[in-house]
Formats: structure tokens, sequence, C-alpha cells
């Protein structure tokens, strides 16, 4: 109960906070997206072609995470993940 | 006129987007270029996701700007609400990550479109992400309580006028903070307020933080000022607020005469039973003279005891 106790509280409040407001964010454009991809089947296989891409991608980070944390580090920086 | 504003501005969302895009693009494509990508596997998928992003993007240009814009709307309508509330607002902002929100909205939604987002939306989706959240608040209703008690005790007040106190302090204290000034002192000052005056009537924060602003920028001891307005308010009847203002013409008087203005200050509080001496000019016939003594590293108290003891030397001479 000292006052280590309450800034840590306090940054878990402002972690909170920051994060369920982009969680509003991300669930509107989840949406937005499921709306496109309804729109039309070009639409949809081009998102799921992105999508696909994206995960290959990620995949491919998290292997090299495995052996390489650094440069996985540095991958997702440059790649933007 | 409004409605072609507001289609111009969507059109300018999708273009950064698009702008975004191809900066991305040329950056990959420059690392492998000059030999610096050694996944170069990698760094093309993510080049051929780009040119992917940017071909729906053309092919559905009017639902992604109208998307686009609404999402900017959104962020700039969040950030705006939080940065109107007062004193703490900008803060937030800064320590919630939010500046610039719209742009950061419609980033996440051109990412959550190329599949490049972990989604942040599942945190709280889960029973997991619940539990953290439900933990998350009662531990922060818990630092509250702490907080009211820790001040209760640090100010000698109860806990419910400490818990009334605590949001303004806490706000006045990070919007000091915010402008490089130490927001903890207001705190001290409540407090010395709170047993120089005895009762609470005066130890209000606004009070204080009038009282720090003051002091912080003048560079006098808040206390010294609170000690002066307790003078000042017995001695004249005055209240907080025009004691203060006595305190800052003292302490402009002082600077303008190149001499210590907590000196002044504390000479004026000392030596108030000599203000009645001074009372043709009021308060600031008193200050004059505390500057004046100041002037020569006297105290009003000192030069009217030396001009006390000049007087009886005469009338010991005359009886002689």
């Amino acid at each position: 109960m000292n006052k280590k106790y309450i800034k840590e509280n306090k940054t878990l409040v402002r972690e909170f906070l920051g994060a369920l407001i982009r969680a509003v964010a991300q669930r509107k454009a989840n949406k937005l997206v499921k709306d496109l991809r309804k729109q039309s089947p070009e639409n949809a296989k081009a998102i799921d072609d992105m999508h696909k891409l994206a995960s290959d991608i990620r995949d491919r980070i998290k292997q090299i995470e495995k052996t390489d944390p650094a440069k996985a580090k540095i991958l997702k920086q440059k790649l933007g993940y | 006129m409004a409605e072609n504003t507001k289609d111009l501005t969507e059109q300018l969302s999708l273009s950064e987007q698009l702008e975004r895009s191809l900066k991305k693009q040329r950056g990959l494509q420059g690392q492998i270029n000059l030999g610096k990508a050694k996944q170069v596997d990698l760094f093309e998928k993510q080049i051929d996701l780009e040119k992917k992003f940017r071909k729906f993007a053309k092919d559905n240009a009017e639902a992604l700007e109208k998307n686009l814009g609404a999402a900017g709307d959104l962020g700039d309508t969040i950030e705006e609400s939080i940065a109107g509330i007062p004193l703490i607002g900008g803060i937030l902002v800064d320590k919630l990550g939010l500046k610039d929100l719209g742009e950061q909205f419609q980033n996440l939604f051109a990412d959550t479109l190329k599949g490049g987002v972990k989604p942040i939306g599942a945190f709280l989706m889960g029973p997991a992400g619940i539990a953290a959240a439900f933990a998350g608040i009662l531990l922060a209703i818990r630092a509250i309580r702490k907080a009211s008690f820790d001040l209760a005790d640090n100010l000698g007040v109860s806990r419910k006028e400490a818990r009334d106190l605590l949001p303004e302090l806490k706000g006045s204290q990070m919007a000091f903070e915010a402008i490089g000034m130490d927001g903890s002192k207001i705190q001290s000052t409540l407090k010395e307020i709170g047993s120089e005056f005895g009762s609470l009537e005066n130890m209000t924060v606004a009070n204080a933080r009038n009282i720090e602003m003051f002091a912080q920028n003048a560079g006098v001891a808040g206390s010294e000022i609170v000690k002066f307005n307790k003078v000042m308010m017995d001695l004249t009847g005055s209240s907080f607020d025009v004691s203060t203002n006595m305190a800052k013409a003292a302490v402009n008087m002082a600077k303008s005469a190149n001499v210590s203005s907590a000196k002044v200050l504390s000479d004026m509080a000392s030596s108030a039973s000599k203000f009645a001496e001074f009372s043709m000019n009021g308060a600031e016939g008193f200050a004059a003279a505390a500057v004046e003594a100041a002037k020569v590293g006297a105290s009003v108290e000192g030069i009217l005891g030396a001009a006390d003891k000049l007087l009886d030397f005469e009338s010991r001479g005359c009886t002689i």
C-alpha cells in the first residue's frame, strides 16, 4: 500500500482505457470489413487474398522469432506488424 | 457547400491511405534493391499485399471514402470530447495515446482491411478479457479509495472531505505537471492552509492552486503566502482572494525594488502588529515600508525598534 502500488494501478487504468477506446474502433473496423466482403464475391476474394498474405507473413515472423527474436522484432517494425 | 467539403475530406482520407501504402511499398522495395532485406520473400509478400490493397481501394473508392471518413469522424469526436474535459483533458489525450485519433482510426480501418492488425477487440470479448476489465475497474476503485485515505491522513481531514478534494486536487496537479510546474506542492499548500487557518472554509483546492501558481512563478514559498494571508485577513478583515492580491502587490513591489520578495513577505507577516502604523496607505504602505527595510537589509520591526529607542534616548536626554 505505497505510492508504487498506486502508480502501478494508474498505468493499468491508463492502458485499459486506451485499449477500450481502440477496441471500440476495432469492432467498428471489423464490421465495416465484413460489410465490404458481403458486397460482392470479388470483394470477398480480394479481402481473403490480403488476409492470407498477412497471415503468411505473420506465421513466418513467428517462426523467425523462435530462433532469432531480435531479427523478428526488426521485421515486425519494417513490415508493420 | 458543407457537403462538398465533407466529400473532399473523405477523398483526402482515401488519398492519404493510398499514399501511405505506396510509401510503404517504396520503402520495402528500396530495402530489397539495396540488398538490406535478407527475408526477401517476406518483403515481396508485403509489397504484393500493398498492391492488392490499392487495387481494392480503387475498385471500392466510394465505399472506402465513406468508411474512412466515418472512422476519422469517430476518432476526432472521441479526442475532442476527452480534450474538452476541464484542466486534465489535454493530459488525458496524451497519456491515453489519443492524439490524432481520427487518423489513428483511419489507419486501423485500412490495416484491418489488409488483415495486418491483430484484433484489439479480442482483449475485451473473451471471458478472460471481461475478468481483466473487472479486475482493472476494481483495482482503480481501490486505488482511488487508498488515495483518499492517504490524503485524509496527510491533510488531517475526514475521509469524506478528502474524497471531495481529491478529484480537483489530482486534476490541478496534473495540469501543473503538464506546464512544467511542481504539482505536488499544491497538496502541501492545502495542508498549510488547513493548519494555519484551522477551519476548512478557506481550505479549497482553488485557493491552494492560486497560491502555488503565484508562489512558483514569483519564486517564493507557498507557506509564506499562506502565513501572509492569515495575518492580512485577521488584520484587515479582507477575504482570502484579496489577501492573495495584497501578497502579489507586495511581491511586485519587491521585484521592482530588486529586493527578496520572500524576505518582504515574511517581514510583513511577522511585523503584523506594526501594520496600524502604516494604515494611512493600507497594505500598500506597509509593503512599501517592508521593501524599504529590505533594501537596507533590515526588517520593519527592526527599523521601528531602532526609531523607538532613538525617541527613548531623546526623552531621556530631556529629563536629564
